[in-house]
């Protein structure tokens, strides 16, 4: 053969042997930050020996939770100057009642970022926390409940959390079983730190960052007046009572509360314009959910895919 | 040089491999369409004769050597002697290429070297002047020195075998030889196949929207389905991306264009056509449950060639030329983006790079065989930089390598055989990296047994060794990471393929093919068996009129929904995808350089693989099995695009379904109307415009289940998911309009510059997509272009 029909055989044999050409994972090691979720500390402390979570409200009742789940995940970043290596954008179904805190997902990042997650109707591959069983996460996954739309209110298949439990003042006593639909996302978290807000995560590589989201049930039972002045305490109210005379008083007084009875009463025009029933999905049900306690969140807003995936 | 060869592609251009040096155009010749002819001379044609040697080809006729310059003995030599070149007659009547297949030195380099010079009245098809090949045979005799002689009367010289070469040393003028008359005209190549439409390179350059890309022109071919506007990913028939073959030489390739909307992945230069498989395909194509889009190279060309263009965001180039006194030719082509650097100047961080590569080298060992090397990859990469810290967000390469020899048989006939080497990565969120390394033989023969039938049978081999890189940072509870570890297993398939077809004349104008394949798979613990048959038929009622049928079953592995290079569904326990094809069609040349091709079809699909039309929470979407169909009307009226006025009219009315857990619903792209208008002006000076217009209707809204009844005082169990209905609301219809306009400026007698304008979406149009708004997806394009 000639030298020229060796050349082009080099040729080609050069451009057959060129190496695979994708660049190799070059960057520094990440920071892991861990994130769990677990009942405020002092509803945690009077949890019984059962497993219910018992406290009392201002307007006199005495409250006894026999069931409290949620599917929180969705865990990401945000911030412009976090470096993203992995995110958790998966669901799990969690039972608060069991010991905390316990475990939400693992994500990993580097210099300054902010955390997002969210709680949502879990999804066919939503992960089972303690004592989950696949029938509690089918339920989760399939029941109906009122959730906000496009175009208004309207029954969403899939809930977020459930509530279930009891409510006793004097002789009186009341069950409820609330579902709540709506997908709920916050993002730009920030811990409060000596009492001021965090701006975001410092994250060393190869450090962990435990992070907890704080879960208190006593919310749901307080109304608490938006307020326009951040350095007033906004107005309060107890909402059991309201609760209570929504079945006992203008309702069918069978002894259960039901979201048709709670729509018919409206809230004190100090706290909400809300009947009690928007104003429990709206406004008490997000406020049960605190970053790091006492740290902040924005609000994603509503409709909004927010974090992850699965959910609606 | 520009290819101005016919467009018209055949079936199967197998063939033309197999005398790739000789035959330039065994292409040129399959581009002749016809039936398999051959013509053998005993006793001289006349020149009138010699136009009809091929009476059953279709209005086929052979060129006419016109003018002849002398041959001289070589000097030196001894002896009479018989050269038998092969001849490729340019449209002009010049000569492209020459080359020996029997004869030795010096006699078969004078021949050639002659022979170069001669011109011919070119072949024509239906009176339009064609490329063609052809074999002749040129004697030499050695020289005898006789004293003079009264000059004999002129006599009839047995033109099989002219006396070309002979010298006297008598002082009078040397007869003059009489024209060269070829021994034997072949017009090979056979039938196209049923239901294959093929656009050149040629064409698809002035198609306004596929950027001079021959791949991104099947976009415009009916029973093509799109996605979304401009990405390269589509159904055909109702067979989901992930069900479609790509391949280039009969070599599978996993995709075929760059990033996003970029280019394709092989320089438009190296592509000769693209053929579009629908359907009821050969049997030589298998393991796809979908279409096939097989791209045919140009043929080998010994003749330096080569074309460059300069684009705002890439250049690539391609050269050839032959060597080793045209025994040997080589090719060089690639394209690099300078996108990455454009990029930067727009969006901080962002990289966006691709390029690829591609090279050639074949070498005549002897007159009957040919060894080929050839070589291709292509390189994509996206990836996002902040805090100094780069991160890919998709990138994915591959590359291809293939030994071929050619061999021709004795008596006609030709056998391919090839060793394959590839490697696919991809790197995916989560800094997984997928890669498949992989090893294939093939082997292929194609013999006529007679005037009326031809044999092509083959077997192949090919090993896929599959692997994913594990991720550092994960959590180890994320469903996603099972999911995926559990889809994609690292394992090695194997495949087992032999498959065999007759090419059948039964009786003039009437073809059948029957054919068979038998697949054999190996795959993680698990086995099974196609058994693909295969028919086809084409009947000619006149010579511009035929009806088509092709019938035929295929079997796919479990395949991911798009086909990205490294990843392959590991589920063969679930068993293979298959599909029933059926077509009947007509075509019609009903004017010049003007057809008409129309075809109804149904598919059935059973145990398929489509992710994408899945609704959310249906189990394992990606590896959920259903079953499906696919039936329609198509219809292509085609004038060629190099016309002065060109045109393609596509239209498609087709309805996809899917039926899982006795619900019945349409496929994720299931669009009852695609229809392609694109037409080619030349403004005269040498200046080109066209437009086109894409208009296809929505697709199926895919809106999460929502319920209007009353609340409900506790939760209750509901319903399964109602996503699934037959007629659900639908997309809005979309259409884009694309321009092209081009000016030429010969530079020479083979030579050009061009600069050419091209907008994907002129009129910016949005498309929507499950009621979300994407885009515009608008790609302007502006380059030069040369070639020589």
């Amino acid at each position: 053969m000639t030298r020229q029909s060796y050349l082009a055989i080099l040729l080609v044999l050069g451009a057959l042997g060129t190496p695979g050409c994708l660049p190799a994972d070059l960057r520094p090691e990440p920071a892991r930050i861990y994130v769990t979720t677990d009942l405020q500390a002092d509803v945690r402390a009077k949890q019984t020996n059962t497993g219910q979570l018992v406290f009392s409200t201002d307007d006199g009742w005495t409250i006894t939770l026999t069931r409290l789940f949620v599917s929180m995940g969705g865990l990401g970043f945000s911030g412009d100057s976090c470096n993203e290596y992995s995110e958790a954008r998966y669901w799990r179904v969690l039972d608060l009642q069991q010991a905390g805190p316990q475990k939400v997902a693992q994500i990993w990042g580097l210099n300054s970022c902010q955390i997002s997650y969210g709680v949502s109707r879990p999804n066919s591959t939503a992960v089972l926390g303690t004592a989950i069983t696949q029938s509690d996460h089918d339920f989760m996954q399939n029941a109906w409940a009122p959730a906000s739309s496009a175009t208004g209110i309207t029954t969403k298949q899939g809930i977020a959390m459930q509530v279930v439990g009891t409510a006793a003042k004097a002789t009186t006593a009341v069950s409820f079983d609330l579902g709540f639909a709506d997908k709920l996302g916050w993002e730009n978290c920030q811990r409060r730190i000596s009492g001021e807000l965090e701006p975001s995560l410092p994250l060393v590589g190869g450090e962990t960052v435990d992070v907890n989201i704080e879960v208190d049930p006593r919310a749901l039972f307080v109304g608490v007046a938006d307020t326009t002045d951040p350095t007033l305490a906004p107005a309060t109210t107890p909402l059991m009572q309201l609760i209570a005379d929504a079945d006992q008083l203008t309702g069918n007084a069978n002894g259960r509360i039901g979201v048709d009875e709670l729509i018919t009463v409206a809230m004190p025009s100090a706290i909400s314009d809300l009947n009690l029933a928007e104003y429990l999905r709206q406004k008490a049900y997000p406020a049960m959910f605190r970053y790091a306690g006492d740290g902040q969140c924005t609000k994603q807003e509503a409709g909004r895919r927010g974090p992850g995936g699965g959910g609606n | 040089m520009n290819d101005t060869s016919s467009a018209v592609s055949s079936y199967p251009c197998r063939m033309r491999y197999m005398h790739r040096h000789r035959a330039l155009a065994l292409a040129l010749t399959c581009a002749l369409g016809a039936s398999s002819a051959r013509a053998e001379q005993g006793a001289p044609p006349s020149a009138a004769a010699q136009r009809n040697l091929a009476p059953a080809h279709e209005g086929v006729v052979a060129p006419l050597l016109l003018e002849q310059t002398p041959v001289p003995y070589p000097k030196g030599a001894e002896g009479d002697a018989i050269v038998i070149v092969t001849v490729t007659v340019n449209t002009d009547g010049t000569v492209r290429t020459v080359s020996a297949q029997h004869g030795e030195a010096p006699f078969s380099d004078v021949a050639v070297e002659s022979v170069k010079q001669w011109r011919f009245e070119p072949a024509t098809r239906n009176g339009v002047a064609i490329a063609a090949t052809i074999r002749m045979e040129v004697a030499f005799h050695a020289p005898v020195f006789r004293e003079a002689e009264p000059e004999p009367p002129p006599e009839i010289v047995p033109t099989t075998t002219p006396a070309l070469g002979s010298q006297t040393t008598a002082n009078k003028p040397a007869r003059r030889p009489k024209p060269q008359q070829p021994i034997e005209v072949r017009v090979l190549g056979e039938k196209r196949a049923p239901m294959v439409v093929s656009l050149s390179r040629t064409e698809v350059r002035q198609i306004p929207g596929t950027f001079g890309d021959p791949f991104r022109a099947l976009e415009i071919l009916p029973g093509v389905t799109p996605i979304i506007s401009g990405l390269p990913y589509f159904y055909v028939r109702g067979a989901p991306p992930g069900n479609v073959g790509y391949y280039l030489d009969g070599i599978r390739v996993p995709y075929l264009y760059h990033v996003a909307i970029g280019p394709s992945v092989v320089n438009p230069g190296m592509v000769d056509r693209v053929d579009l498989y629908r359907g009821g395909y050969p049997a030589r194509f298998g393991r796809y449950a979908g279409g096939i889009a097989a791209a045919e190279t140009t043929a080998p060309n010994v003749t330096p060639r080569g074309e460059a263009n300069v684009r705002v965001y890439d250049a690539g180039a391609m050269v050839e030329s032959g060597f080793a006194g045209g025994r040997g030719t080589v090719l060089l082509g690639g394209r690099y983006s300078y996108t990455a650097a454009i990029l930067s100047l727009a969006v901080k961080g962002i990289t966006l790079d691709y390029r690829d590569y591609q090279a050639r080298v074949t070498y005549d060992v002897t007159p009957r065989d040919q060894v080929g090397l050839i070589a291709f990859g292509a390189y994509d990469l996206l990836a996002q930089t902040q805090n100094n810290i780069t991160t890919i967000g998709f990138g994915t390469e591959f590359y291809r390598g293939e030994l071929r020899w050619d061999h021709q048989l004795e008596h006609d006939g030709t056998v391919r055989t090839a060793i394959t080497l590839g490697y696919d990565q991809t790197a995916i969120g989560g800094q997984r990296n997928a890669q498949d390394r992989m090893f294939g033989v093939r082997s292929e023969v194609t013999k006529p047994l007679s005037r009326d039938v031809t044999f092509r049978a083959g077997v192949d081999s090919m090993l896929d060794g599959y692997r994913v890189t594990t991720p550092l940072y994960d959590d180890p509870d994320n469903p996603s990471s099972k999911l995926f570890n559990s889809l994609f297993p690292a394992r090695k398939d194997v495949v087992l393929g032999t498959h065999a077809e007759l090419g059948i004349e039964v009786q003039k104008g009437f073809f059948v093919t029957p054919g068979l394949r038998l697949d054999y798979y190996i795959s993680g613990g698990a086995t099974a068996v196609g058994v693909d048959p295969r028919l086809s038929a084409r009947l000619k009622l006149s010579d511009s009129f035929s009806i088509v049928h092709a019938y035929g079953i295929a079997h796919q592995p479990p395949s991911f929904v798009l086909p990205i290079p490294g990843l392959a569904l590991g589920s063969l326990a679930n068993g293979l995808q298959t599909s029933y094809q059926a077509s009947a069609g007509i075509d019609w040349n009903f004017a010049k350089e003007t057809s008409l091709n129309a075809n109804l079809f149904y598919n059935l699909f059973t145990n398929l693989t489509d992710a994408l039309s899945i609704p959310e929470g249906r189990g394992q979407s990606i590896n959920q099995r259903t079953k499906g169909n696919a039936y329609g009307l198509e219809v292509f009226l085609h004038r060629k695009m190099t016309q002065n006025l060109g045109g393609v009219f596509s239209y498609t009315l087709s309805r996809s379904m899917r039926y899982l857990d006795g619900a019945e619903f349409p496929s994720a792209f299931d669009r009852r109307h695609v229809a392609n208008v694109a037409l080619a002006y030349n403004l005269g000076r040498r200046w080109r415009a066209g437009t086109r217009l894409v208009l296809y209707t929505g697709a199926p809204k895919r809106t999460p289940t929502t319920s209007t009844s009353t609340s409900t005082e506790t939760p209750t169990s509901g319903a399964a998911s109602t996503a699934m209905v037959a007629d659900p609301p639908r997309d809005p219809a979309f259409y884009r309009i694309d321009l092209r306009l081009e000016k030429l400026w010969p530079m020479g007698k083979t030579s050009h510059i061009s600069f050419v304008a091209e907008v994907l979406n002129a009129t910016m149009h949005k498309e929507t997509y499950n009621g979300a708004t994407i885009g515009p997806i608008f790609v302007p394009s502006l380059g030069v272009e040369g070639g020589f």
